[in-house]
């Protein structure tokens, strides 16, 4: 048990004692955004949102759950170079990854690390930036959440509010001060020694059961049915036109969703010459919302949008457990807040599972 | 070396200028291009074009004799910017009456030849690659001349302005702040300029074709105009630099 | 040591273009030589890569011939975008061509010994087929009758021309092609590919069908497969997706919950019939 104080020291045990670098979510000029965590004062401990479909508000408080970043940014940028290859292919380098300093992520919500275990699943050591990068982390450091925000619903699909393992140490913060730490590896075990808490009384722990509970009976309710009758739903009514049709009609395919997505994987390759004539070879984001996914040269297998929507939701719940056995939607709810249109994927998920009532309402 | 032709119409000089910027600071194009005709610097050489860059709309048959006679000269014909790609901001007129626009701009309105409805490129002719951008970005004229020079052409990845904002790691303006922007159905390639300056985009590089229907058109209006987003702004994106866009977008 | 991950992963081989065949109006084969080896099977694909411009995935269009230290390869493309254009328009003999590859899961000929094959391919879709047919040829013992329905919009369409009256030739091979249109000096059928299906004589259940073409022309084939009798684990379809990384990594190329990179190209119908008849999923 102990304070917010505790986690300016644990960030400091991290980087002094263990020599790590620190990133997660840091709060600087009015927005949270994605970055190294040096102190205290980088955390977004003094904020909190709030947010509806379509609508995200930074305010005052000391819940910070989601903004629009995600672990993803660090360990699948949104632009990475491969290779530089000459014209003869003689002469051929990759970027330089060795200097690819020893990382803790700090601060990651539960639905974070899930998602990074489903990017570990479906891109593994396939990607040699991901891989180079999932290596760097020696620590993963995570923040549970005691109240949702609008938008959450990771007790829906089984990726929080509480974290049972794949962490180092994780804390939450039962109010604006005290803070409620737990291990959960060997190496979370001895930082915790070293920061030398109190541990935590009955009623403490009480409250932190309470309060986790709380908030996963509300991220819990987002489907109106289980998520195997859910899942058998939309994949036997993927070739309702009509109803998807309806269930995207305000999608206008910008995209928003797959890049804030913390499982959207997907990469447009480029190819490009520099100065050096060098031929190089970079990918970018895309994602299934734009424009040119299914697009081949002379065709389109995908060219309607309710095409690309519906990929996009049968891939999250029914696709991914297919190809890797996990449901690729962690719940975090960030597809629903940066749509600019407002679309709510629960839902689009409950009309298609309930056969078109109230479809996309 | 390549013989490439800046060719302007009607249009503020913009994109030549990134064009020719583009083309100075690389010294490896440099030595593989050679500008045999330029409008502004007046050096005319008549012979035959690799390469054609065209910046501005079409605004008379003088101008589409000129455009016709660079095509039958030139191997590829490069709409350069939205006023060649679409009709650019000059598009505003339209519907207007001609002779009033003049006088409201010009001391002598009767020495100008223009037809009422600004033109597009391609109306004209044979249009081989478009670079969209009010002004167009010099890497993308950069990329260009480089895969030019090796007998390709860029790859052409149709997309949303938000697709540059997230990956630029910007927060969207429009969810975080309420500010109107019309990035999600415009064509990217500006890099999300105005969003990193936390202002809404207002189109300049037109209106999306591909996924915009009168009826999704009509939805992402209705949004941006609850956000308090001035009639001159969406009348600027749609009708001013995404006019043919529009026009085609309307039509579906 | 993630230095040479990604060299090992997508770094493109040199390839020099040894030979170029016209095919077709837009279409050319390429021959390539690859130093050292390069072990490509029948239905698998590489990443062929213009310099500087992109990478197209182009199926394998004949066996690999090993030659001293080289690997002789060849490639069928036609001009459909950026890429192919431009591979179509400038190289020629002596221009250097990346390599990357070879990706993807082939037609499992090993698998099929001893069964009657069934190959239908539609225009530019008998380049994946051809290497099959030129498997088969040598190692005819191995399997039993053999068809070829082949057919193209037009004749001038068909690919390998020049070859395919050797088809004719193979003991035990019937060939049967089609033209969509009807043309002056066409003695074969008019119509499309897969009515020839009806005409086959073998027993379904001791043949396996390879198909390649356009979707919707393997749709119909893969019917008229089905009313013949085969069972829908013996037919095999090559697809095409938007490929650009060639190993799972980008995730373009998905089609239902298949990477069609590497789960693919070559499906059986039975793992991807809930998916072929559903628009765009």
């Amino acid at each position: 048990m102990g304070s917010v104080y505790d986690l300016d020291r644990l960030i400091r045990i991290l980087r002094e004692n263990l020599n790590l670098q620190l990133q997660g979510y840091r709060y600087h000029a009015g927005r949270v955004s994605w970055g190294e965590i040096n102190g205290i004062a980088d955390l977004p401990l003094s904020v909190e949102d709030y947010v509806e479909p379509g609508l995200y508000r930074l305010k005052e408080g000391y819940r910070f759950r989601h903004s629009s970043v995600s672990p993803k940014v660090f360990l699948l940028p949104s632009e990475q170079v491969f290779l530089y290859e000459s014209e003869d292919y003689a002469r051929v380098k990759a970027p330089d990854t060795s200097e690819m300093r020893q990382t803790a992520l700090f601060g990651i919500k539960p639905c974070d690390r899930r998602a990074i275990e489903v990017l570990d699943n479906i891109i593994g050591s396939k990607n040699p930036v991901y891989a180079s990068r999932r290596k760097s982390i020696a620590a993963i450091i995570v923040e549970e959440c005691l109240e949702p925000n609008n938008n959450c619903f990771c007790g829906a699909v089984g990726s929080g509010p509480s974290i049972e393992g794949g962490f180092d140490v994780a804390y939450a913060r039962l109010d604006e001060k005290r803070v409620f730490f737990k291990y959960g590896s060997e190496l979370g075990r001895d930082i915790l020694v070293k920061l030398d808490l109190k541990p935590a009384g009955e009623r403490e722990v009480n409250e932190y059961r309470e309060k986790i509970e709380s908030t996963r009976e509300l991220t819990s309710r987002a489907f109106s049915r289980v998520m195997r009758e859910v899942q058998e739903n939309l994949l036997s009514k993927a070739r309702d036109k009509d109803l998807w049709l309806k269930v995207s009609e305000d999608c206008v395919g910008c995209g928003n969703c797959n890049f804030v997505c913390p499982t959207c994987f997907c990469l447009e390759f480029e190819y490009s010459i520099n100065e050096q004539n060098m031929g190089v070879k970079t990918a970018q984001w895309t994602g299934c919302l734009l424009y040119t996914y299914g697009q081949v040269a002379g065709g389109h297998f995908r060219p309607e949008l309710y095409t690309r929507y519906r990929h996009f939701v049968l891939h999250k719940f029914v696709f991914y457990p297919k190809q890797i056995g996990l449901i690729g939607c962690v719940g975090c709810g960030r597809c629903i807040t940066w749509c600019p249109m407002g679309i709510d994927l629960r839902g689009s998920v409950n009309s298609v599972a309930q056969g078109g009532v109230n479809a996309g309402k | 070396m390549l013989r490439v032709a800046f060719l302007k119409l009607t249009s503020c000089s913009g994109c030549l200028n990134q064009a020719l910027v583009a083309l100075l600071a690389s010294e490896d194009l440099l030595s593989k291009y050679e500008v045999v005709y330029f409008t502004e610097l007046g050096t005319i050489s008549s012979d035959n074009y690799d390469l054609v860059l065209v910046e501005g709309s079409v605004s008379n048959t003088k101008q589409e004799r000129e455009l016709e006679e660079f095509r039958a000269r030139s191997k590829t014909l490069v709409a350069l910017g939205t006023c060649a790609v679409q009709g650019g901001v000059q598009s505003l007129r339209i519907g207007e009456d001609i002779e009033e626009v003049k006088k409201t701009v010009y001391p002598f309105p009767e020495k100008i030849d223009v037809y009422s409805e600004p033109k597009p490129v391609s109306d004209i002719v044979k249009v081989d690659f478009f670079i969209q951008g009010c002004p167009v970005k010099g890497e993308a004229v950069v990329n260009l001349l480089r895969k030019y020079a090796i007998g390709g052409l860029p790859l052409i990845l149709p997309e949303s302005v938000c697709s540059e904002c997230k990956r630029k790691g910007l927060t969207c303006v429009m969810v975080s702040q309420g500010i109107p922007c019309m990035g999600p159905i415009t064509v990217s390639g500006c890099g999300a300029l105005c969003p990193s300056f936390q202002r809404g985009c207002y189109g300049c590089y037109g209106l999306r074709t591909w996924d915009i229907n009168v009826f999704k058109l009509e939805k992402f209006i209705d949004k941006v105009n609850k956000l308090g987003a001035p009639g001159s702004m969406i009348q600027t994106a749609l009708r001013g630099y995404g006019y043919k866009s529009f026009k085609y977008v309307k039509g579906r | 040591m993630q230095v040479s991950d990604s060299l090992r992963i997508l770094r493109s081989r040199k390839a020099i273009v040894v030979r170029v065949v016209d095919e077709a109006p837009a279409v050319k084969t390429f021959t390539l030589r690859i130093e050292g080896e390069h072990d490509i099977k029948p239905g698998q694909f590489n990443m062929i890569y213009y310099w500087g411009i992109g990478e197209a995935p182009i199926s394998l269009a004949n066996l690999p011939v090993r030659s001293g230290g080289s690997t002789i390869i060849e490639h069928t493309v036609r001009s459909t975008g950026i890429v192919t254009n431009t591979i179509i328009e400038k190289a020629r003999t002596g221009s250097i061509l990346g390599v990357r590859g070879p990706y993807g899961k082939g037609w499992p000929l090993d698998k099929h010994e001893n069964m009657n094959i069934v190959i239908v391919a539609g225009g530019i879709g008998l380049a994946p087929l051809r290497p099959v047919i030129k498997y088969i040829e040598k190692n005819r013992g191995k399997y039993r009758d053999i068809y070829i329905l082949y057919g193209a919009r037009t004749p001038t369409d068909m690919l390998y021309k020049y070859e395919l009256d050797n088809y004719f030739k193979i003991p035990g091979v019937k060939v049967m092609l089609s033209s969509d249109v009807r043309v002056e000096g066409w003695s074969h059928y008019v119509g499309f590919v897969t009515d020839l299906v009806k005409n086959i004589e073998v027993k379904p259940e001791e043949t396996v069908s390879y198909v390649c073409g356009p979707e919707v022309m393997m749709r119909v084939a893969v019917r008229r497969l089905l009313e013949k009798g085969f069972r829908k684990e013996n037919i095999y379809l090559s697809l095409e997706r938007r490929m650009r990384c060639g190993i799972g990594l980008c995730g373009t190329c998905q089609f239902g919950h298949y990477f069609v990179c590497k789960d693919g190209p070559v499906f059986p119908y039975s793992e991807v019939e809930d998916y072929l008849w559903i628009e765009g999923v």
